[in-house]
């Protein structure tokens, strides 16, 4: 089993079957649609949202033929497929003996970690120059908006530059040493260039400690959400702060019809009263309402389904131990789909760490011997 | 400088590029370049941006939609204008540019023309065109290998009138040059381990396949003491960076590398190359191997040869070969729905292949029994690139002075006789033999942060706790 292997296997846990391969692929791809979202944020496993952002369809199928072959998924019909008894083995031995990524937030950081980590990368290579009196190099990162960033923040600092590079320096230091960071620094620290020393490519980290790329993508990539968080707290780190205070939160971001729905939603206006307002139709304005559900977590459904329905919807749905929303209808026939899917997104959202428990056990066989080197 | 057309062919790393961005200058014009290779137009970008010059864009599918309206409003306002041949047939740069004083037009690496022509970038084939909607400037097409053929090609394509010709000879003398028959696949790579232990670094060795240079490349980098890296198309573009900065500044000492690598790499001390499969042609081979001893200083290169390798590159040439049924139904398809991709998948065509029948389709649409007349042009072409393939085995397996044989595929005459010359003239590999260990760099991360951020204080506080 490689390491891609076994990550899709926790997503295909996660979802219990309930979803098709394909909504697999899209949430580790990063597919922005709101069934992906909604998918997601249902089964507690958004934090995978875009970890393999790079992935082809090619590679994926690929993996889950492995995984198919090994008997570690079965086939529940043409499209959906859940762990077996061996897979859930194989994946608890797994993690016995491979680092878990227990920091991952990929809907909460996909974006705006990426972004910090290209600013870091090229304002380090930037000032390593500087700290060696070259000025010129090729920068390691090409994108155009990254260098025009690192130029203003370049300037900005002026002849404080040597002053910020050496806080730069200890914040990442200091980073790195703390007690709870979650892996090696190398996942972090050896892809960094500076003045005539090149950074290290996935490939070579893998080769320095055996480990397959998919690996190393997801360890450097646990280190860097670890990270991203930490970094949070201004006063301890105020300059790895700055690099990131200017990307927005998206988080809470509605699309924008979704938005104006809510605007008369706030109005007490009914669900028919918004669609004829807003010339829609009025199972638009219900997936407004779920997407507003999904992404306010303070937001109340029960003026959409009674409370006791709201019972009666969720305990069919723990008795069937699954999220399939047509099942659920049999055993719940007064309730509509959308009372049904607002309901499994509201609990959804409260329970979206119903699984991580399962996940934290997993992780934490992670023994000094995996954290080696 | 004198206002007239010029085909250019220099050996690589002599400056070519100064051939426009000189003139530019000193008369105060704006040049636009057509480049091939996205890769390859990047790199000299970054080139013309490290001498410190700002007013330099690359026009490509890299950059994102709103940066290239951005670019396009402002176009006139550049000194150097890359552009791949896919953009410039687009029409809103086609207008971008007639805002633009185009006074030097460069086509570089214009032996694509031919060498690729219509069975890779059918987009080079309009050129002549481009050149005419500009208004005609002053043209100059810059190669490092062009065989006399190509060069009328080339000229007949961009509508050179009687251009200047600046040849140099390709024969380099500092490149020592030997080819090793091997009868199994095994010997071969056990030929190839041995070398990259005992000859000189830095080298390059060329596969023609991307799975075999990254499999070899991560067993020999465990297996051998030198640092190795695979680098072809298939790797992101940030990986692609590090390793050719890693390979410049010298913490590489191989790369294994597909022809993706090599074009606008400015390295001087490139000692070794070796390749591991049969180049496709004569041209690609002494490009390639001219990437080594920039410096002038003594270098190798060195052809590892199967018999029957040949055959490899043959059956790729014809996989390439669309069917008479494929051409007929592209045919049908292509004159009722305009959906390039859907055509592709219906028919099962290659991407390379859809592009062919595109150009045809839209050159020659009016040709009766269009079927017949674009399979006997790919037949054509596909010979024509046999034919190459047979001078490259040649090659090889010829009795005679390997320099004297490269100096006859370009019509040139008789080279110099020379001490360190070929296998079939007699050298000792010795002198081209380095033992030295590669140094072991790896540093821990807290050594690697203090020396990026200079805090060499620190090296030795952490080092004493």
């Amino acid at each position: 089993m490689t390491y891609l292997d076994a990550i899709l296997l926790v997503c295909f846990r996660l979802f219990n079957g309930d979803r098709s391969r394909s909504a697999i692929f899209h949430l580790v791809s990063g597919k922005k649609t709101s069934q992906t979202i909604q998918d997601g944020h249902l089964y507690g496993a958004q934090d995978f949202f875009q970890i393999f952002p790079d992935i082809t369809r090619e590679t994926f199928d690929l993996s889950c033929a492995r995984l198919a072959h090994s008997n570690y998924l079965l086939q529940l019909d043409e499209q959906r497929w859940n762990v077996s008894k061996e897979g859930e083995n194989a994946l608890k031995d797994y993690f016995n003996s491979h680092h878990f990524p227990n920091h991952l937030k990929g809907w909460l950081y996909h974006d705006r970690a990426a972004v910090f980590w290209k600013r870091l990368l090229l304002l380090t290579q930037s000032l390593s120059n500087y700290a060696y009196r070259e000025n010129r190099f090729y920068p390691v990162q090409r994108d155009p908006e990254v260098q025009h960033w690192v130029k203003s923040v370049f300037l900005k600092w002026g002849n404080d530059r040597n002053n910020y590079t050496n806080r730069l320096f200890l914040e990442l230091t200091d980073l790195c040493s703390e007690e709870k960071f979650p892996d090696h620094p190398d996942f972090i620290i050896q892809q960094m260039t500076g003045y005539q020393l090149i950074g290290m490519t996935a490939n070579q980290l893998a080769g320095y400690f055996s480990i397959d790329i998919w690996e190393v993508h997801i360890r450097f990539l646990n280190s860097l959400h670890f990270i991203f968080n930490e970094i949070q707290n201004q006063n301890k780190y105020p300059i790895l702060y700055s690099m990131q205070e200017d990307l927005t939160q998206k988080e809470f971001v509605l699309t924008v019809s979704s938005e104006k729905t809510l605007i008369y939603i706030n109005q007490a206006y009914s669900v028919e009263q918004i669609a004829r307002i807003r010339n829609l139709k009025k199972s638009t304005i219900e997936d407004h309402i779920i997407e507003i559900t999904l992404m306010i977590h303070s937001f109340s459904i029960d003026r959409y389904v009674h409370h006791s329905m709201q019972e009666e919807i969720w305990q069919a749905a723990a008795q069937l131990n699954n999220k399939r929303i047509k099942e659920i209808k049999e055993m719940v026939p007064d309730a509509s789909f959308f009372q049904i899917r607002l309901v499994l997104v509201s609990k959804g959202r409260m329970e979206s760490k119903w699984k991580i428990p399962y996940l934290n056990t997993l992780g934490s066989g992670l023994s000094e011997m995996v954290k080696k080197k | 400088m004198a206002g007239k057309d010029t085909v250019a062919m220099l050996p690589t790393g002599s400056g070519k590029s100064l051939c426009y961005q000189f003139p530019s200058y000193l008369t105060q014009s704006q040049v636009l370049i057509v480049s091939p290779l996205l890769s390859l137009m990047q790199d000299q970008v970054e080139q013309i941006k490290f001498r410190g010059e700002k007013k330099v864009i690359a026009l490509n599918s890299f950059l994102a939609f709103k940066e290239r309206k951005r670019a396009l409003k402002n176009l006139r306002y550049y000194r150097f204008i890359f552009i791949s041949p896919e953009m410039l047939n687009l029409p809103e740069m086609k207008e971008a540019l007639s805002s633009c004083r185009i006074n030097l037009f460069v086509v570089d690496e214009a032996h694509c023309i031919s060498q690729w022509g219509p069975d890779f970038r059918p987009d080079y084939l309009t050129l002549g065109k481009i050149k005419e909607d500009l208004g005609n400037p002053v043209t100059l097409a810059l190669t490092a290998t062009a065989t006399v053929k190509i060069r009328a090609d080339i000229c007949q394509i961009l509508n050179m009138d009687n251009p200047n010709e600046w040849i140099y000879s390709v024969n380099r003398p500092n490149i020592a040059l030997r080819v090793d028959q091997l009868s199994t696949f095994k010997e071969k790579v056990l030929k190839l381990k041995g070398y990259i232990e005992s000859l000189a670094s830095p080298g390059i060795v060329y596969f023609s396949s991307k799975k075999l240079a990254d499999e070899l490349a991560s067993e020999m980098n465990q297996t051998t003491s030198k640092k190795i890296s695979s680098y072809h198309a298939g790797l992101e573009q940030d990986q692609r960076i590090l390793i050719q900065q890693q390979f410049i500044t010298d913490q590489l000492d191989w790369i294994f590398a597909t022809s993706a690598f090599g074009m606008g790499v400015n390295k001087e001390n490139i000692r070794t190359v070796i390749h591991f499969h049969l180049p496709s042609s004569m041209e690609a081979f002494v490009q390639e191997i001219g990437r080594a001893g920039r410096d002038g200083n003594k270098s190798l290169s060195i052809l590892l040869y199967l018999s029957k390798d040949e055959q490899i590159t043959t059956n790729l040439l014809e996989l390439e070969r669309p069917s008479i049924r494929q051409i007929s139904e592209f045919e049908k398809m292509y004159n009722t729905s305009s959906d390039l991709k859907k055509i592709e998948e219906q028919i099962g065509l290659s991407e390379v292949q859809n592009r062919v029948l595109h150009y045809y389709a839209k050159k020659d649409s009016l040709k009766k029994n269009w079927v017949n007349h674009v399979d006997q042009q790919i037949s054509t072409r596909i010979l024509e690139k046999k034919s190459k393939m047979i001078q490259m085995t040649e090659y090889v397996t010829a009795d005679v002075c390997r320099r004297q044989k490269i100096t006859q595929c370009f019509d040139e005459d008789q080279p110099v006789p020379q001490l360190l010359c070929c296998d079939h003239c007699g050298f000792a590999l010795d002198p081209f033999k380095d033992n030295q260990e590669s140094l072991n760099t790896h540093l821990t991360w807290q050594e690697r942060l203090s020396t990026i951020f200079k805090e060499s204080e620190n090296v030795r506080s952490t080092k004493n706790t």
